[in-house]
């Protein structure tokens, strides 16, 4: 299984364009008073927008392993980036107040079950994505022949 | 044809782009949604923070003075500064005034006056303003008064020469607020109430914290 520079690029720009999704919804899950817009802790409505933002992978991405890295990797780095969100008022005047109540927050606070949900909605949108690729391209396929044949 | 579709395989990524720019324009979108969402987010969360640090209680002055009647006025007020650009609504405050009587060991503390007001009185602090709270009250109750010219005829005895207006009262002051109109079901997540509630208090002994 080698991965070509196309391939490193792709999952590259779909982990780039992946993570805010993932940042906002984890951000939006700790603090559902303060965020625009907000689900309100909706795990249903997370679990939705995971597998609308895990569909762009598998459409994009022919090999389906290379999708699902895609998805651990946006998973990662869209958490990594909530972190630093929810750092950023603080990393000015006060490292100890994000020290306690970082560990305290995201990591006591069912975030194993949100990480859960992005990982499985992204990999279920992952399907879905492939799906409708191949179901796009054998239109595409179809017509093409059908116009040649007209032709 | 056969050869287009065996090329199509092979397609530079920019290509690709371009073939399917309705489902990449999509995608972009998508994701510059939720870096907006993520921006503004940030941004109202770091103004919370700074206002936690910024809402502060300055200016306190207490005075006691001698009024008709030999009754004497307690009086107490400070300024609460309120920088950031959130509207702060009144849960509870409370001030009291108590003489502190260690000479006597059951009772110690002797009221002389207090205020408290709770949630049903609706009370808010609008942005950008310093916002003046001014307490007050007479002592007319013999036996409080009693008990007053009682410390000041004992301390008399100890060498210290007090009146009514100058004893050492102390000024306890607390203030509890709400920060704009963020809404969520506090009850069940208590460290979202701590995001938004600004908690002050003033002491004339210890200062404000």
């Amino acid at each position: 299984m080698k991965l070509t520079r196309e391939d490193v690029a792709k999952m590259t720009l779909i982990s780039l364009l992946s993570a805010p999704p993932i940042a906002f919804m984890t951000f939006d899950f700790m603090f559902p008073n303060i965020s625009t817009p907000s689900f309100g802790k909706s795990l249903l409505l997370i679990f939705a927008l995971s597998i609308l933002t895990g569909m762009p992978s598998g459409y994009f991405t022919k090999r389906t392993d290379l999708a699902m890295g895609s998805v651990f990797i946006y998973t990662a780095v869209g958490y990594a980036l909530a972190v630093l969100l929810y750092s950023a008022p603080y990393t000015i005047y006060d490292l100890e107040q994000v020290l306690s109540d970082f560990y305290y927050a995201m990591f006591f606070r069912f975030t194993i079950i949100l990480l859960w949900l992005f990982v499985l909605g992204g990999f279920m949108g992952t399907m879905f994505g492939q799906m409708v690729r191949d179901w796009i391209r054998r239109e595409e396929t179809g017509l093409a022949f059908k116009d040649e044949g007209k032709a | 044809m056969r050869e287009k579709l065996l090329v199509g395989g092979e397609m530079s990524i920019l290509r690709k782009i371009k073939k399917h720019w309705v489902t990449v324009t999509m995608y972009v979108v998508l994701s510059l949604f939720f870096t907006g969402a993520c921006i503004v987010s940030t941004n109202t969360y770091g103004a919370i923070a700074q206002a936690q640090r910024d809402i502060a209680l300055q200016s306190p002055q207490y005075d006691a003075e001698i009024v008709q009647h030999g009754n004497l006025n307690i009086s107490f007020s400070i300024q609460l500064v309120n920088p950031s650009r959130y509207t702060l609504h009144v849960y509870t405050l409370s001030w009291y005034s108590t003489l502190l009587n260690i000479s006597n060991p059951t009772d110690r503390v002797i009221p002389v006056g207090e205020d408290y007001i709770g949630p049903t009185k609706y009370l808010e602090v609008p942005s950008r303003t310093t916002f003046n709270l001014t307490f007050w009250t007479i002592v007319s109750d013999p036996a409080i008064m009693a008990k007053l010219f009682g410390f000041v005829n004992y301390s008399k005895g100890l060498g210290q020469n007090y009146t009514l207006e100058t004893l050492p009262y102390i000024h306890e002051f607390s203030i509890m607020l709400f920060m704009g109109e963020f809404e969520h079901e506090y009850d069940r997540e208590g460290y979202l109430n701590d995001l938004v509630t600004v908690e002050l208090t003033y002491s004339s002994t210890e200062g404000a914290a």
